[in-house]
C-alpha cells in the first residue's frame, strides 16, 4: 500500500499525526447549520466532510487511523486522497501541524 | 462573420486544469492557445511577450490575484481582454474583477462550451458574463449598497479574500508579500470599514454581505 501521508510535508513518516493549532477551535454554528473553525482572524464554515477530518485532528490519530475512521462515517472506502488533499491545505492554511 | 484566429493565454495555477482548457479550447478551429502561466508573475510576463487577444484568468492564484494581475494587464495595454474564469461565483469578486476592467466573468461550474462562446464573445471586445453570475448580480442591489460604502482599496479586498479562505495573517503576508505588520494595519482598516470588533464579527458581516468564506471543501459530501 501507498504511503497516505505523502504529498504532506510535514507528515512524511507514518506516525505523524495531525493536531488543530492552539489558536483554532471548532464549533458547531446554529446560525449557519454546520461546524465553524474559529481563530483570531476570522471564522471559515467547514462541509460535513471537512468538519470530520477536523474533529479527529487531535494529536491522538495518524492519518491512516483518521481515514479509516472517516471512511467509515460516511461507509465508503477510497477516501485517502481527498483526505490527504484537505490536511495539506488545512496545513498550508495554517490550520493544523502535526505531531512526530 | 468568420473571426480570424483568436489567441489566448491561460492562466490557472494547476496544470490539469490548464491541460483541460487547452483541449477544449483547441478543438475549435478559430482559437489556438498561445500560451500559459501558473501565477500572477509569470501570466504578467507571458502576456507582454505574446500579446494574446484573451486572457483567460483564474481569480485564485499563488501571490498576486488573478484581480491584481488584470489590472496590471490594463495598466499596461488597455486594450487587453480578459475573461475571468474562476470557482468563485459570489457578487463581491465578479464585481472586483468587472471594476479591475476584466471584460467577461464564466463560472467554472459553467457548461463547457460557455467558455469558448465567453472567448469568443470577449475577443470581440463583448462583455460575456455566465448565467450564474447574471444572476448573482441581478438579485444583488442590497449587496451593492452594502458594499459600496466600505469603498475597500484593491490590498484590502485581496486580504479579506484571504481572511475569509481561512488563511492567518503571517500566511497572508508572505503570499502577498508584505510584512505581517502590514496587513496587521489592513485587517484592522478592514474591520473599521465594516463596523467589526473582531474576527469573527468580520467573518459573519462578509458572509451576509455574500462574500461567503470558505467551506473547506472536501470531495465526497
Amino acid at each position: 500500500m501507498k504511503d497516505t501521508s505523502k504529498g504532506l510535508s510535514e507528515s512524511d513518516s507514518e506516525s505523524a499525526r495531525p493536531t488543530l493549532r492552539a489558536l483554532f477551535r471548532l464549533q458547531f454554528e446554529p446560525a449557519q447549520d454546520a461546524f465553524v473553525l474559529l481563530y483570531p482572524e476570522g471564522m471559515v464554515k467547514l462541509n460535513q466532510s471537512a468538519s470530520e477530518i477536523i474533529k479527529r485532528c487531535d494529536g491522538t490519530r495518524g492519518v491512516k487511523q483518521l481515514v479509516a475512521e472517516v471512511e467509515s462515517t460516511f461507509n465508503r472506502v477510497g477516501l485517502a486522497h481527498p483526505i490527504n488533499a484537505f490536511l495539506a491545505e488545512a496545513t498550508a492554511r495554517g490550520w493544523v501541524e502535526w505531531i512526530a | 462573420m468568420t473571426h480570424p484566429g483568436i489567441s489566448v493565454l491561460l492562466v490557472d495555477d494547476h496544470a490539469v486544469v490548464r491541460e483541460g482548457y487547452r483541449r477544449l479550447l483547441e478543438s475549435e478551429a478559430d482559437l489556438h492557445i498561445c500560451g500559459e502561466a501558473a501565477d500572477a508573475t509569470q501570466a504578467y510576463q507571458r502576456f507582454c511577450a505574446l500579446s494574446p487577444n484573451v486572457v483567460v484568468m483564474d481569480v485564485s492564484l499563488p501571490g498576486a490575484s488573478g484581480v491584481e494581475v488584470t489590472r496590471r494587464m490594463l495598466a499596461r495595454s488597455s486594450a487587453a481582454r480578459i475573461l475571468m474564469f474562476s470557482v468563485h461565483d459570489e457578487v463581491i469578486f465578479v464585481r472586483h474583477a468587472l471594476n479591475a476592467g476584466a471584460l467577461g466573468y464564466v463560472t467554472k461550474a459553467s457548461a463547457p462550451e460557455m467558455l469558448v462562446e465567453a472567448v469568443r464573445a470577449v475577443a470581440r471586445g463583448t462583455r460575456y458574463l455566465s448565467a450564474d453570475v447574471i444572476q448573482g448580480l441581478a438579485t444583488s442591489d442590497a449587496l451593492r449598497e452594502a458594499t459600496s460604502g466600505r469603498s475597500l482599496s484593491a490590498r484590502e479586498f485581496e486580504v479579506l479574500r484571504l481572511l475569509m479562505q481561512g488563511y492567518t495573517l503571517p500566511i497572508i503576508a508572505e503570499k502577498l508579500g508584505l510584512s505581517e505588520k502590514t496587513v496587521a494595519n489592513h485587517q484592522s482598516v478592514i474591520r473599521n470599514k465594516f463596523g467589526a470588533n473582531n474576527g469573527v464579527q468580520l467573518a459573519r458581516m462578509a458572509d451576509r454581505l455574500g462574500m461567503q468564506f470558505s467551506t473547506g471543501a472536501v470531495g465526497f459530501t
